[in-house]
């Protein structure tokens, strides 16, 4: 008896069952997955050049970043992005306000926060 | 238990280590991805001589193994530990209450359940953004299948074979693939 054979006679139906519905299920979760985190409008939140978080643009939330110098501390909101507190000198980076798109810079504390642009690539929204 | 029994115990637990901390040196191209082979013992074990040996050797296995490699405590233990717990649990509810499944579908059950504690715990202690936890579900997910029915296929062949020839039995756990010696 060849072994595949012999293999599959050694499950039973519902092994069978359990099998095809678990594929189906891992194979279908790729594509609800996909459906339910919002794509695009991303913001990234970079220290010294090191991705520190990776959130969606939709989901309001407040992050506090530690660089070299200090906290800063970033507000999400109606997809928007701003920086609250931040511990350079001149504040450039609060003064700019709500953003939308683009990049802000809170360069003292080497903090570099990209809005919109990239959706979400892979494995690459985990932080840990 | 006598002490021949905890020899056996002892072996079979030996056994599991040794399959996890081999299963380290496969390269894959995915750094966390965890074969599970240590499984195979679990379930042949499981099928062997019931529950509590079973879920003895997964504990004994989790934390000699993350003695080993230096994780005792860490978030791996932890997770680990949950993946195990969580597995065994099912796999022996699963096959108590019926014999619908082979090894195979236990197999599959566990990795299932294994991942799902797992995504749970990591959610919970460390990440704590289900979208994280989301997007990486699916791939696990499918991996689980794969390595799952795997090990289950290979508990399936190991008892064939054991099947026939003398399985000496554990007390407190009941030999059912072989004659008790």
């Amino acid at each position: 008896m060849s072994l595949p054979r012999e293999l599959f006679e050694e499950t039973t139906l519902y092994d069978r069952i359990l099998f095809v519905a678990l594929l189906l299920l891992s194979v279908s979760s790729f594509f609800l997955v996909g459906e339910i985190i919002p794509s695009g409008g991303t913001v990234t939140i970079e220290v010294d050049g090191r991705t520190a978080y990776r959130l969606s643009l939709h989901d309001d939330r407040v992050v506090e970043v530690r660089g070299p110098i200090g906290v800063t501390r970033v507000e999400i909101s109606n997809s928007r992005v701003r920086v609250t507190e931040s511990p350079g000198p001149r504040k450039l980076c609060i003064r700019q306000g709500w953003t939308e798109r683009g990049v802000i810079i809170c360069l003292p504390n080497r903090v570099v926060i990209r809005v919109g642009g990239e959706g979400w690539g892979g494995l690459d929204a985990i932080s840990g | 238990m006598q002490s021949q029994d905890r020899l056996r115990v002892a072996l079979l637990a030996a056994y599991a280590i040794g399959l996890h901390g081999l299963e380290r040196l496969i390269p894959t191209p995915i750094p966390w991805l965890r074969f599970g082979f240590a499984n195979i013992i679990t379930l042949t074990v499981l099928v062997l001589y019931g529950f509590r040996v079973s879920m003895t050797i997964t504990l004994i296995r989790v934390l000699m193994g993350s003695l080993f490699s230096g994780t005792f405590l860490g978030p791996g233990f932890v997770l680990s530990l949950g993946g195990g717990i969580a597995s065994t649990s099912i796999m022996a509810a699963v096959h108590s209450a019926s014999r619908a499944f082979s090894p195979v579908g236990l197999s599959l059950l566990g990795a299932l359940f294994h991942n799902i504690a797992q995504l749970g715990l990591a959610y919970l202690l460390f990440v704590r953004r289900i979208e994280a936890i989301l997007l990486i579900t699916p791939l696990i997910l499918l991996i689980g299948i794969i390595t799952g029915g795997i090990n289950g296929t290979a508990c399936s062949l190991l008892l064939k074979r054991l099947r026939g020839s003398a399985v000496p039995g554990i007390d407190g756990g009941e030999a059912e693939g072989g004659r008790r010696r």
